[in-house]
């Protein structure tokens, strides 16, 4: 349990236009001149600290065949990305390209603050998430599907329904001493992702409507009951799990690794990658699954982060930013970068699922239960974004996971002692506030 | 600079000695103009306007008002005096304990007291990342311990505890700032007369009375100033509440410049808010600082 | 700690017995203090100096340091930003510690030895600005660096770090001023030597051992300090240290081995100051106390 930035407390005011704070802070920005660049230096921001190499590489490559500088920053994954970019907007030097999810892209282009991609998306024949007017303004280079581990030692079989799940975790809870399940809570990636795909999983709407009236659905009619169910689901799955009240990955990976959970529901295969450097051997008992779901539902939608390129419009290399992006889904290099961090980031496109470079890898190979779980499951994989109707852009969804509003909502009921019924309506308040700003 | 003035007719004709005093005295307050008076300044006019970095429309006290009635603030309030309030007795307790202790010269009192200083230097991060560690429910040597003594059935934990996310985070600011008190007290203890002692002793005064009419009085001063000041800055306290627990777990750790911070750098910043809120900080700093100018008279010890 | 056995008890128990009591009592409270204070750094230590696979093997931590690896400083200085966020908390350490103890004995000396309308007043602004929250000064020091695009700049951490060591350490000079007797400037003066020239030879030396717990105090702002680095530098290769450490454990390659070997780094300058320097800074206590 370390160093959460996460615990984004939802203000009345916090929703007022980016753009004009945008405006202001860029106006300020000319006045200061931080930096010397001349229009040829190419700012990147990247949380991707983990594939710096390769991306090393690829910019090395870049900077041979063009007459451009590419400098990059590294923060480290997951939720700093967003705070440094507000951070580097406010002291008036924008950084030409990020590296973001797709629900991100979504919120700026909203805003104004982003420059087409097209060509790096269309020509290339990668997934268009961002589409607006005809124009790509997302350049994907990876999926990141969710993904749960159990100790297959422990579970005799995947257990795979609600039902199952529950008796099964309490008979280890009460035979074996450790904790059958993980329960992350509050204002965490881990506990957003988990509240949302387990309303999912009993096929709750969350919202309705197209994107430009989007409609929170979740307290009416039938959503209504089923969202009570999967809360009351989780409820009762905490009497199984540790306390994970602000748990980001990294806990609960912790938990998994140090024998005090038997099952653990992330992102891909994040956790055996740090597992394999701390606790080699524990890593055979350990089998992927998909979360846990009702009897009789179907996996249908299934959360996968789509991460990748966003070009800036308020930087001073833009063109420049757009001849990398669409250099980097062409390079080479692209499949390494994918694979730098095999089992957690996937190939954005089903057909390099099949590359042969996927079977060369020695990682992948040891868990090929894994590759087929994202394999089988490729049509239901679904961003946060895509929650308007049949999959419209939602920006209600975008600002809600930024603020990681379901993620507290389960909070709300696990540590606050909410009913499930009242965090029905709490949560219903709170997107709802969302959209008043 | 009224002050100059008069120190120019008092020394006048000595061009060296004007030399001096600007060199002294132009830092000076340039220093405190400039780092501190201008940006408090600044602070306490952007409280006054919305959106102060952007549209910037006066609001009088609105910002303020909106402060005030959030429910957050009222407990944030509380847990700033909880934190303050208990850190600061329990590193007082435990200095006072220890000063007594190495004020009797007992062999490796001198390691002891390079022991204590050392965690007093420590970045707060590197206290943080100790104090996560041993406590972390996963992998905290704390919960091996008390699960193998049977203290507890399954781990603990405590930064995600409603009860003990407080505790934790008191117990990790009182390793860090414990010795505080300790070499304030230990100063004083040095400063008493032995001779008070031996007197007592003479007379045949026991240990505890010794300690009661000698001892007692001698430290009443320093351990007034000690919960006066610590309390303050224990108040103030920003990064290591932040990087314990962030705030959390649903606000049981959110004290006052959590909230500032939160209000002005997470989500869309809120300025005017956070800067109303900065100002009510300022205030109550202010009164405290009133009640320690007129009860001890600090600036007595350096008015010559 | 004390003998609780109590006022009217002790008039019957003799004084020898009451000594061993009280003796036995005292290493006690030592002992459990040491105890304390070394737990924390010891798992520090054992965690940073051993591989991984022997701290998590077999799902218990183990802290026995049966096999000692440097790997965890090998990875931090070849995979992460460790070189170069060390470097930043340098540079700005040296500057602000430089910046601080001058403004600190110029400051100093002035107040003492000038009399001033305000003195009063000056000593409660020095007083009141030491008791200020950092995070409150963050704030519109953050806006005012933003307009000017300072933001990113070592030169704004210089300045936001002297801001916080600065009031102290000008008290504290204030204080240590009056120690030394005017006299001695005097008899300099009447011996021909200028003004300047008894500041430089005369005053400055006899003043030092409080100049250096200036400094000691400075450094340790400096270098410990989160919260303006935070808000201040907004690039990672602008980061300090302490800002750099605290967002390694978000990524998968870089775990508590690695975070507990940073931690080490951070620890040796408090740790050398702790074992070398510790009268200096004790006589800054006996001044006034520090933060």
């Amino acid at each position: 349990m370390m160093y959460r930035m996460a615990y984004n407390r939802f203000t009345r005011r916090q929703f007022l236009g980016t753009a004009g704070a945008t405006t202001t802070l860029g106006v300020a920005g000319c006045l200061g001149g931080s930096g010397g660049d001349n229009g040829e230096t190419i700012r990147y921001l990247s949380d991707r600290g983990d594939s710096s190499d390769v991306v090393d590489d690829i910019i090395a490559e870049f900077e041979e065949e063009y007459d451009y500088t590419v400098e990059v920053t590294y923060t480290s994954r997951g939720t700093s990305t967003d705070e440094e970019l507000s951070q580097m907007l406010a002291a008036g030097d924008p950084p030409d390209l990020v590296f973001d999810t797709s629900a991100d892209a979504y919120r700026y282009q909203r805003d104004g603050d982003l420059a087409p991609v097209t060509e790096a998306v269309q020509d290339v024949g990668l997934p268009d998430p961002v589409n607006v007017d005809g124009d790509s303004y997302f350049a994907p280079t990876m999926v990141e599907p969710l993904m749960g581990w159990y100790r297959s030692d422990l579970y005799e079989e995947n257990p795979t329904t609600f039902e199952t799940w529950q008796s099964e975790a309490q008979r280890l809870s009460e035979e074996e001493d450790i904790d059958g399940f993980v329960v992350p809570t509050g204002g965490t990636n881990h506990a957003d992702t988990f509240t949302t795909q387990h309303l999912w999983q009993n096929d709750v709407e969350i919202y309705g409507g197209p994107s430009d009236d989007i409609e929170v659905t979740i307290d009416q009619g039938d959503n209504r009951e089923r969202a009570e169910e999967a809360y009351a689901w989780l409820q009762s799955m905490n009497e199984y799990a540790p306390n994970g009240s602000g748990w980001e990955w990294g806990d609960g990976t912790q938990a998994l690794q140090q024998e005090n959970a038997a099952a653990l529901m992330s992102v891909g295969g994040l956790p055996i990658l740090t597992i394999r450097e701390n606790r080699p051997d524990l890593v055979e008992n350990l089998a992927p699954t998909a979360y846990p779901i009702p009897d009789g539902n179907g996996q249908d939608e299934w959360w996968a982060y789509m991460e990748g390129h966003v070009v800036r419009n308020d930087g001073e290399a833009t063109e420049g930013a757009q001849e990398f992006a669409r250099f980097f889904s062409e390079s080479d290099r692209f499949f390494d970068f994918v694979l730098s961090a095999p089992l957690f980031q996937w190939p954005p496109t089903e057909e390099l699922m099949n590359d042969d470079r996927m079977s060369e890898n020695e990682i992948l190979a040891e868990h090929q239960d894994a590759v087929d779980l994202v394999r089988d499951n490729w049509d239901a994989f679904t961003t946060v974004l895509a929650t308007g109707d049949e999959g419209a852009p939602n920006i209600v969804a975008a600002d809600a996971y930024s603020n990681q509003l379901l993620g507290q909502s389960a909070e709300q009921m696990i540590v606050g002692g909410q009913s499930p019924a009242e965090t029905v309506d709490w949560i219903a308040e709170e997107l709802r506030g969302l959209q008043e700003e | 600079m009224s002050a100059v003035g008069t120190l120019e007719s008092r020394l006048g004709e000595l061009d060296e000695k004007r030399l001096l005093l600007v060199a002294t005295f132009v830092p000076f307050t340039l220093f405190f103009v400039l780092v501190w008076g201008f940006p408090i300044g600044y602070a306490l006019g952007m409280s006054l306007f919305e959106d102060p970095t952007g549209t910037a429309a006066f609001a009088g006290l609105a910002n303020y008002a909106d402060v005030v009635t959030d429910d957050l603030f009222v407990t944030a309030l509380v847990n700033s005096v909880v934190y303050a309030l208990s850190s600061t007795l329990l590193s007082l307790v435990l200095g006072l304990g220890l000063a007594l202790v190495v004020n009797r010269e007992i062999r490796g009192g001198h390691a002891l007291r390079t022991m204590m200083i050392f965690p007093y230097l420590l970045p707060t991060l590197v206290v943080i990342f100790m104090w996560t560690f041993l406590l972390d429910p996963n992998v905290g040597a704390v919960n091996e311990f008390l699960l193998d003594n049977g203290v507890i059935d399954e781990p603990f934990a405590f930064f995600s505890s409603t009860t003990w996310a407080m505790p934790a985070v008191v117990v990790a600011s009182v390793w860090k700032y414990g010795s505080f008190a300790f070499f304030i007290l230990l100063a004083r203890l040095q400063a008493i007369d032995p001779n008070l002692y031996e007197r007592a002793r003479v007379e045949g005064a026991s240990t505890w009375q010794a300690f009661r009419d000698i001892t007692v009085p001698q430290l009443r001063g320093a351990i007034l100033i000690i919960i006066l000041v610590r309390g303050i800055w224990m108040f103030n306290k920003f990064d290591i509440i932040y990087l314990a627990t962030g705030g959390g777990p649903l606000d049981v750790t959110t004290t006052l410049p959590i909230m500032v911070y939160e209000m002005a750098f997470q989500g869309t910043p809120d300025f005017g808010g956070a800067t109303a809120l900065a100002g009510i900080m300022f205030l109550l700093l202010a009164v405290v600082a009133v009640v320690y100018f007129v009860a001890f008279k600090p600036e007595r010890e350096v008015a010559t | 700690m004390i003998d609780l056995g109590g006022g009217a008890a002790g008039k019957y128990v003799s004084q020898h017995t009451q000594e061993r009591i009280r003796r036995t009592a005292v290493v006690l409270t030592a002992l459990l203090v040491a105890i304390f204070v070394s737990i924390p750094v010891y798992v520090m230590i054992a965690i940073a100096f051993q591989p991984s696979t022997t701290t998590f093997r077999g799902g218990t931590v183990s802290l026995l340091f049966d096999s000692f690896t440097l790997d965890n400083f090998v990875l931090l200085f070849t995979d992460t930003g460790t070189p170069r966020y060390l470097f930043n908390s340098l540079l700005v350490t040296a500057s602000s510690t430089l910046l601080a103890t001058a403004l600190s004995v110029a400051a100093g000396y002035g107040l003492t030895r000038f009399e001033f309308r305000g003195k009063t007043m000056a000593a409660r602004a020095v007083l009141f600005a030491y008791m200020f929250s950092p995070i409150v000064l963050a704030i519109p020091l953050y806006v005012i660096f933003f307009t000017l695009g300072l933001l990113d700049s070592y030169f704004a951490l210089t300045m936001a770090l002297t801001g916080i060591s600065a009031p102290f350490g000008i008290w504290l000079m204030w204080q240590y001023f009056q120690t030394v007797p005017e006299a001695l400037e005097e008899s300099a003066w009447i011996r021909g030597a200028g003004r300047v020239r008894t500041l430089w030879d005369v005053v400055l030396p006899v003043a030092r051992p409080g100049t250096i717990a200036t400094a000691i105090f400075a450094f340790s702002v400096a270098w410990n300090d989160f919260t303006m680095a935070r808000v201040v530098m907004s690039q990672d290769e602008m980061y300090t240290i302490t800002v750099g450490a605290s967002l390694f454990l978000d990524r998968a390659s870089i775990g508590w081995s690695e975070t507990m070997a940073a931690a080490v780094l951070m620890s040796l300058p408090p740790f050398a100051i702790a074992l070398f320097l510790q009268n200096y800074l004790l006589q800054g206590f006996n001044v006034g106390g520090l933060e």
